[in-house]
């Protein structure tokens, strides 16, 4: 599995046909009543929810899952939502997430260099032609990024929307046919492909400096670290890492058996060691 | 370059954010109801937010005006800070906001009025030909986001009216155009934080060099102005010796000592759980990865190492420098409260 992940999600067949053309995105077996693709490296995943919010945050999770819990994943919600104001066919990023149910408003902090125009998203429970002014409306939004952000940082949550109707052309009389949906999306798939290949950038630099130290797993293992232990194990080992590359661990002597747990020894050696060792260094 | 701006939505009239905004003309701008919507939530990445930070426009609400924490004044009888700014668009790598905020994003607060009615309140408590100082870079650079957020100019016309009171700007930048424009005040101190060249280079990042720093302190000192120097903290590294010698050796080569107000020294030193933090945010770095002491409760360098930098420049500085203008952080008052052994200066 790779460390770092773009992961999209989508509500509708018709809003992943056109991406996964353009991602070159490959069928996955996946359960659960979603269907999921991913391409050659498992680098970049795409997942078709439904629509709603429920269905959102359930494909987010289960997107999770399906990607391997890398240790840095990256979202983007990809689909077609109304604007009072826009021309049909704009493609828009969200500034802003807003829920109309709950009131709750998320700030995504949008990537750098970012050329595509942005909006604040409102997230509805039920299509409507009542568009407030200046906002995006879909139906998936708020929770895709409430539950991503779970599993990632504020930087690497997004959503992008294609304009689908207005006020010139509400839903009533818009005609959003698989067809026309698809036609939609496919405007929006070079930025889509391009907004992928912009985050997956910071993805990894944020896996690559979340990543264990490479002994960690076995040392944590080794010693049956809980998981507070585990966590202590592997800053000290970062900090070994830092001051002293390349230089192999101090052996751990067997811990005086009346004196707590192998690990809680090994962290309090380790510790000792590195201490000992910078004094002697910078003497 | 700052691309998005967040704004309070009740200040997208405020003279001062229009002002601000036409200054940044390529910016997105973004309202918000609150700052904190945008500063406060978890589950934010400061490293990927400090390649490029957003600006926050705000107003600040409660306490203006704080006491500085002990040891950390320079020869007034009452010390204080305000901020009009939280961040900074430096990204030194020993700076202990980025262990203080979830967000790296610089929030500019800009109802100036408010923190100067707070100083007034300050000075009004003042007795008997007591001085209060005002540091004004303790969440933030004074001067870095000068040429946008006007702060400068719109304080040194207010402080100089007030001269029981001084204004201390702190900085790494050059940016001293408001100053240079303008006749100098005797109750201010332009005050650099300096450290020797081949270290700066690797942990100020994104600051001007030391020799552009060394060389806006000349200009201002030939313009009549008050400057302090900060070899705060005092960075240990290889060749330490001869870096911090040379460096006051350079800053004393450009600043008369007539023109100093005050020199201060102080360890790298940190809030315990702001460590941990940066730790894991700089999880290679060997400065953060440094054995620490605990010291009127914070994390510092440790004690021996500290004493023998602060020893070596205390020792560098020139001897026609009056030893009052010196501080090293803690200051002994704060020192004998700890029941620490007193600092000889």
């Amino acid at each position: 599995m790779s460390a770092a992940t773009v992961n999209l999600v989508v509500a509708m067949g018709c809003e992943a046909a056109p991406l996964l053309r353009g991602l070159a995105l490959k069928s996955l077996p996946v359960e659960g009543g979603f269907r999921a693709w991913c391409d050659y490296a498992r680098e970049t995943f795409l997942l078709q929810a439904g629509i709603g919010r429920v269905n959102a945050a359930a494909g987010v999770v289960t997107l999770q899952e399906l990607s391997g819990h890398p240790v840095c994943s990256a979202w983007l919600n990809v689909g077609i939502a109304g604007h009072g104001e826009e021309e049909i066919g704009r493609v828009l990023v969200a500034e802003s997430v807003h829920e109309e149910a709950g009131g709750r408003v998320r700030y995504p902090a949008l990537p750098a260099g970012l050329a595509l125009a942005t909006a604040p998203l409102l997230t509805v429970d039920r299509p409507s032609s009542d568009y407030r002014p200046g906002f995006l409306h879909d139906m998936e939004g708020s929770a895709f990024m409430a539950t991503a952000l779970r599993y990632s940082s504020t930087e690497l949550v997004h959503c992008l929307k294609v304009v689908s109707d207005n006020r010139a052309q509400p839903l009533s009389t818009a005609g959003l046919s698989k067809n026309r949906v698809e036609s939609l999306l496919e405007l929006a798939v070079e930025d889509v492909v391009s907004m992928v290949a912009d985050l997956r950038v910071p993805a990894e630099r944020r896996a690559s400096r979340l990543a264990p130290p490479a002994v960690w797993q076995k040392l944590s293992e080794d010693y049956a670290c809980s998981v507070t232990q585990g966590a202590l194990l592997r800053r000290l080992l970062q900090r070994w890492n830092a001051l002293f590359p390349g230089r192999e661990l101090p052996e751990v002597k067997q811990p005086a058996s009346a004196r707590g747990t192998a690990a809680g020894e090994l962290l309090r050696q380790l510790e000792a060691g590195l201490d000992e060792i910078w004094q002697r260094d910078v003497q | 370059m700052i691309e998005t701006i967040y704004i309070e939505s009740d200040l997208l009239e405020h003279p001062r954010a229009r002002s601000v905004m036409k200054r940044l003309p390529r910016a997105r701008v973004v309202s918000c109801e609150h700052y904190g919507e945008i500063f406060n939530p978890h589950g934010q990445d400061f490293r990927l937010q400090k390649e490029n930070p957003a600006l926050v426009i705000a107003r600040k609400r409660g306490r203006m005006v704080l006491p500085v924490p002990p040891g950390s004044g320079i020869g007034a009888e009452q010390d204080f800070y305000f901020s009009h700014l939280l961040n900074c668009p430096y990204d030194c790598r020993y700076c202990f906001l980025q262990g203080s905020y979830n967000s790296a994003a610089l929030v500019l607060f800009i109802n100036y009025e408010d923190f100067m009615t707070a100083v007034d309140e300050r000075i009004g408590e003042l007795t008997g030909g007591e001085r209060a100082c005002f540091f004004s870079g303790y969440d933030g650079d004074s001067l870095a986001l000068d040429a946008v957020t006007g702060f400068a100019g719109e304080f040194l016309s207010f402080f100089e009216q007030r001269p029981s009171a001084w204004l201390e700007l702190r900085t790494r930048s050059v940016n001293t155009a408001a100053l240079l424009a303008r006749e100098p005040i005797d109750n201010c101190v332009v005050a650099f934080s300096l450290s020797p060249p081949a270290v700066a280079d690797l942990f100020d990042i994104g600051a001007p060099p030391v020799r552009s720093r060394l060389k806006a302190m000349a200009e201002l000192a030939r313009a009549g102005w008050k400057l302090g120097a900060r070899l705060d903290p005092l960075l240990f590294h290889d060749g330490w010796e001869q870096g911090y010698k040379q460096l006051i050796e350079d800053i004393f080569a450009c600043v008369p000592t007539s023109s100093l107000h005050s020199l201060s020294f102080g360890p790298l030193r940190f809030p315990p759980k702001g460590l941990e933090k940066m730790r894991r945010l700089h999880p290679t770095d060997p400065l953060l990865a440094a054995p620490t002491e605990e010291w009127l409760g914070a994390r510092v360098t440790p004690r021996d190492i500290h004493e023998k930098m602060q020893r070596l420049c205390l020792e560098a500085l020139p001897a026609s420098l009056d030893q009052s203008r010196v501080f090293c952080w803690p200051a002994n008052e704060a020192r004998a409260s700890e029941e620490l052994p007193q600092l000889a200066v």
